[in-house]
This record gives structure tokens, C-alpha cells and sequence, in this order.
């Protein structure tokens, strides 16, 4: 994949007896395109059960993807997920910046999936 | 380079090349690289469309020293262009050692990294 260039990959998944919306984020993501992704995390809607955005597949990730995900983290409070993995860079960046703290951050999609299945949780 | 949210990217791979002994510091220097190429872009060229970034790497043998420069007018936070305290404070967290110097005609940012295994 090329410097600058994301991969988004939107879709549902199903989980309990809901269906979430489901982002998959892959590449680098800084000022040069920290946008599109706000455009594809805002695609997602949000009024419905619940959304995931997997970040599992970003190796590198500035505050300017941070601003999208904590906007996305107060637009929609406890549906929204945040998938990174443990050690990554972006769990990393949330970590410093002390963001982990605002969103609700998960290890792995099956752990993201199982956090929105009750629709009393979070 | 010019002062377009390219560049962020560009710069950060242009550090790709340097030889330095861990993943942790090559991370660190990408992180503060991106933040502070991506300040001057946001916030140095307010009353202008185009401007110009600089990027210097040199090294002592036991530290690595970054020096983005820019020729805009001055570094301050504003209430339109939010986010120079986060990445403020990103730098602050990833740099051995960091200064900044900003002035109308321009802002320079310091940012030392131990070369420690």
C-alpha cells in the first residue's frame, strides 16, 4: 500500500440478535488523510446498535486520526467500539494521549462484537 | 517541501532510511515528525495559501537531532484550527529533549532522540 494511501473496508456484523456497523481501517493515518477517514467513520451512521471501527491493521496513526476517533467516541458514547492491538501503535498513541480512558477500547473484533451484543452494557 | 498535508507523509518516510537500533525510536521519531510537519502545515500559514517546510536530521554519534522549520507567521493555538496543544504534547511525550522556537517570520522545532539499544 502507498505512504498516505488508507484501505476502508465498511460493512455489518451480526452479533446476539443486533446487527452493528462495522469499519476496518488499514494503512497509515495522518493530516493526509485523516478526512476521508472522518467520511467513513461518519458513513457508519451511528443511530442504530452500535458501531466497531477496527484499527487492527493501522501501523501508524498522528493526533489527526485521534481527533476523528474521539469525536466519533463523543458523538456516539458507548456504541461505538474501538478495535486496536495490544502493543500497536495506535493503542500506543491512545495510551500517552491518555485517550484510552474516553473510548471503549478492545483487543480483537470478537471482543468488540460481544461488547455491543447487549444492548444494556457499556 | 510544501506545506500541504502530503508532506506529513512524505516526511515521515523520509526518516525510513535513517539507521537507527530500535523500532521504538524509528516509531517515536515518526510520531513527532508527523506532529510537527503537520503543525506547521495547520497552523503556520494562516494569512497565506502557500509556504514551505524544512526537514534536517543530523546526529553526534550518540543522539539524533530532527529540526522542522517552516518560514510561516508564527505558531499559536487558535480556536478555528484546533489540536496544536495534542500534538504538542505527543512530541513532548516521544522527544529525550524539545524546543521551539516561533517568531512572525517563522517557527523551528528541536527534537532529540537518544540512539540507547
Amino acid at each position: 500500500m502507498k505512504p498516505g494511501r488508507l484501505k476502508l473496508d465498511a460493512g455489518t456484523r451480526a452479533t446476539g440478535d443486533r446487527e452493528v456497523a462495522y469499519l476496518a481501517v488499514a494503512g497509515e493515518v495522518d493530516l493526509s488523510n485523516a478526512e476521508e477517514l472522518r467520511e467513513a467513520v461518519d458513513d457508519t451512521g451511528g443511530n442504530g446498535a452500535g458501531v466497531v471501527i477496527d484499527l487492527t491493521d493501522v501501523g501508524f496513526m498522528d493526533s489527526s486520526g485521534l481527533a476523528v476517533i474521539l469525536q466519533a467516541a463523543r458523538d456516539r458514547e458507548s456504541r461505538l467500539v474501538i478495535v486496536a492491538a495490544p502493543g500497536s501503535a495506535v493503542e500506543r498513541l491512545l495510551e500517552m494521549t491518555e485517550a484510552a480512558g474516553r473510548v471503549r477500547l478492545m483487543g480483537s473484533e470478537q471482543q468488540a462484537l460481544e461488547a455491543l451484543a447487549d444492548p444494556d452494557a457499556g | 517541501m510544501p506545506a500541504v498535508p502530503a508532506s506529513v507523509t512524505h516526511a515521515r518516510h523520509a526518516l525510513a532510511d535513517i539507521a537507527i537500533r530500535t523500532n521504538a525510536i524509528r516509531e517515536d521519531m515518526a510520531l513527532a515528525v508527523s506532529e510537527a510537519v503537520g503543525n506547521a502545515v495547520v497552523h503556520a500559514f494562516r494569512d497565506r495559501d502557500r509556504g514551505t517546510v524544512r526537514l534536517r536530521v543530523t546526529s553526534d554519534g550518540a543522539r539524533l537531532l530532527v529540526i522542522v522549520s517552516d518560514n510561516g507567521t508564527g505558531m499559536r493555538p487558535s480556536l478555528e484550527r484546533k489540536g496544536l496543544g495534542v500534538g504538542m504534547g505527543i512530541m513532548r511525550h516521544v522527544t529525550d529533549d524539545l524546543r521551539l522556537e516561533t517568531s512572525d517570520s517563522g517557527t523551528t522545532v528541536w527534537m532529540t532522540f537518544e540512539k540507547a539499544a
